[in-house]
């Protein structure tokens, strides 16, 4: 599918437009939830439940939601172009895995910090990362398919890992880890400093990648032609590679393991939009964040017929599976 | 661990009898062949345990896998015979024979003339396999109170304390009815959330079907969460919207160690709930009240107390029209 050029208009028309969707969905997202509530009174009168609710436990959510939605999108959009892997994904590759497994040594060892539990987060990441690429890179480049299978081993690593700790570790400590990793939104009032440690670094993390948007399009070239045109493939890599691990690290270890994000989304967006990366990262830091939002609202929509909150992870995943299979089968036929 | 407890009474209750059935005989023949192996390591075969086994006699070797029947047997003053117990029993001197499932190892080496085992369907399968062996196992279901009465019976039976679980079952009666006349002496039914455990922005609750629905019910208290999952996992914002009058947590632990700690935590994270504002927040000293033991019938007068008090002062603001879950 061809693409019209990239102007400045264009950018900031399509990104002007998601802006308004995503605020479209935000506030929709404030103001349907598990429980509906008055934004009106909510707005003005501070004595009522509607206000305690949306400003106690909504607005950090919907945060909460569009940070995550952001990082997760804007991270696969950057692994799939860094890697030339229309696979890649913090979920699929380990990192999130990694993630996850470096929050929860944090959290068992008692540090109780608010900011423990996303520094544990980052390093997990990036080892994972770093791992994982080691692992699948030959003297020919990183193939597909193997960078794959090394993502399953070391998603495979993480989840034991966190069976040992749950094995030697006390039962009330492992019950929090584990309820942290089952992937949710939600907030924890009495952290009122988390969530925006997350945002910072997630903030940070994604402004540094997209000043790496122009090199991401060269890299398309492959790794000779990118070269060719001053950009250094394994240099890039590397610093991306630590910058990405910043906002992965830091969303997982907070609201846990959230799948497919990475890799539905910007799939849609380079459909829809092509391939520009200095378009593709900004957007599908939008669009990740409508979908999460989306699928956030459905757990809630869907607590009052099941009388409990289902993890986010299960939407995202339940849509994103079989979208990944459908890739998986493509990708295995063009490359016949 | 409350949690933990009543996910595996989830698991128990969201597997249909068949279902567990099936999944037991399929699991069953791969069991069969590593408790064979077992044995042969652990010198301690299946039919020496089987020629100690004493069906239907009185037990003097017990291995316990559930907190409530350990406690019952401790209550029926027969603490001695406890040769094995579950990393979440209070049995100090015990040896652990497992956590949520029982290390069939550990049981064998216990040597024990008697198994009690809850009837969870998750644990159907290691029950199979533990009588496969020729071990004595006696299965009791622990979901209402009707099965707290039922099993301490029972066990009086199998231990020889026959009148010590008559006096065990006749202190839960009259705390039961206790409870029952007191509620209707009064018209208001404070409006109670029972935490399992709180973390990250949910709250971890029972939805009802099971002994703590029915303890409520019995002490005139309303469960906010009725209606819900047997174990729900709520977000905070519903539980604003549920306005409960009155909130225990039903064990203590690392986070929660008391009342105090448990009134600062929704202080800062739901500060107007009727129950925080009244200073009526409430850790329960100890695993009683979540468990089925021969301390239940002292924890229901305890909560019928606390339920009266609650239910003297009105709610600081009323619940939202959407309050179910």
């Amino acid at each position: 599918m061809s693409h019209p050029l990239l102007t400045a208009r264009r950018l900031w028309t399509v990104l002007g437009v998601l802006a308004l969707a995503t605020l479209a969905v935000a506030v929709a997202a404030l103001g349907f939830g598990a429980v509906p509530i008055d934004l009106g009174r909510a707005l003005t009168d501070a004595s009522s439940t509607d206000h305690a609710i949306l400003w106690g436990h909504r607005v950090p959510r919907v945060l909460a939601g569009l940070t995550t939605g952001a990082v997760l999108a804007a991270s696969g959009a950057a692994l799939q172009g860094l890697l030339r892997n229309a696979l890649a994904d913090p979920f699929i590759l380990g990192v999130s895995g990694g993630a996850a497994l470096g929050g929860a040594l944090v959290g068992l060892t008692g540090l109780a910090a608010f900011v423990a539990a996303p520094v544990g987060g980052f390093v997990g990441a990036a080892l994972a990362l770093f791992a994982v690429t080691a692992l699948a890179a030959r003297r020919d480049g990183i193939s597909p398919l193997h960078i794959l299978l090394v993502g399953v081993v070391v998603n495979a690593f993480a989840g034991s890992m966190l069976m040992v700790l749950q094995a030697l570790a006390g039962p009330a400590a492992v019950q929090r880890v584990l309820l942290r990793l089952m992937g949710s939104l939600a907030v924890d009032p009495t952290e009122p400093l988390a969530l925006p440690v997350v945002v910072a670094a997630s903030a940070l993390g994604l402004a540094l990648v997209m000043r790496h948007a122009r090199a991401l399009d060269l890299l398309a070239l492959g790794d000779d032609g990118a070269r060719t045109v001053g950009v250094d493939p394994e240099a890039l890599r590397r610093r991306l590679f630590w910058v990405l691990s910043l906002p992965i690290g830091a969303v997982v270890a907070a609201t846990g393991l959230i799948g497919f994000v990475g890799l539905i989304v910007p799939h849609g967006v380079r459909l829809a939009l092509g391939p520009d990366h200095r378009l593709l990262l900004p957007a599908s830091a939008l669009a990740g964040s409508v979908f999460v939002l989306l699928a956030d609202l459905a757990v809630r929509w869907l607590t009052g017929p099941l009388g409990t909150e289902l993890p986010v992870g299960v939407v995202t995943t339940a849509i994103g599976g079989p979208l990944f299979l459908w890739l998986l089968r493509r990708d295995a036929r063009s490359s016949a | 661990m409350p949690l933990l407890l009543a996910t595996t009474r989830r698991q128990a209750q969201l597997t249909r009898p068949g279902d567990a059935g099936r999944e037991g005989r399929a699991r069953g023949v791969g069991m069969h062949l590593g408790l064979a192996l077992l044995a042969l390591t652990v010198g301690c075969g299946p039919s020496a345990a089987r020629t100690e086994a004493q069906a239907g006699g009185e037990a003097a070797r017990v291995v316990s896998l559930a907190p409530s029947l350990t406690q019952m047997v401790v209550g029926l003053g027969r603490g001695e015979r406890l040769v094995g117990a579950t990393r979440y029993c209070e049995a100090p001197g015990v040896a652990v024979v497992g956590d949520a499932r029982p290390q069939v190892e550990r049981v064998l080496a216990a040597r024990p003339e008697l198994v009690l085992a809850p009837r969870y369907a998750s644990m159907a399968a290691d029950v199979a396999g533990l009588r496969a062996q020729g071990l004595d196992v006696l299965e009791l279901p622990l979901e209402s109170v009707g099965d707290a009465r039922q099993a301490m019976l029972a066990l009086g039976e199998r231990l020889g304390a026959q009148a010590e679980a008559a006096a065990m079952v006749s202190a839960l009666d009259a705390a039961m009815a206790g409870a029952r006349a007191e509620a209707q002496a009064r018209t208001a039914r404070p409006g109670v959330l029972l935490v399992y455990e709180v973390a990250d922005g949910y709250v971890y609750t029972t939805g009802g079907g099971d002994h703590l629905a029915e303890v409520l019910d019995a002490v005139g208290a309303r469960n906010v969460a009725a209606g819900g999952a047997l174990t729900a996992r709520l977000p905070l914002e519903r539980v604003e919207a549920m306005a409960p009058e009155m909130i225990v947590h039903v064990a203590p632990s690392a986070r929660f160690g008391d009342d105090a700690a448990a009134l600062a935590y929704w202080r800062a994270a739901s500060p107007t709930l009727p129950a925080v504002v009244k200073k009526r927040v409430h850790v329960w000293p100890n695993g009683a009240l979540a468990t089925h033991g021969p301390g239940l019938a002292q924890a229901v007068a305890r909560l019928s107390a606390l339920v009266s008090a609650a239910a003297r002062e009105p709610a600081a603001r009323p619940a939202a029209a959407t309050a179910s879950p």
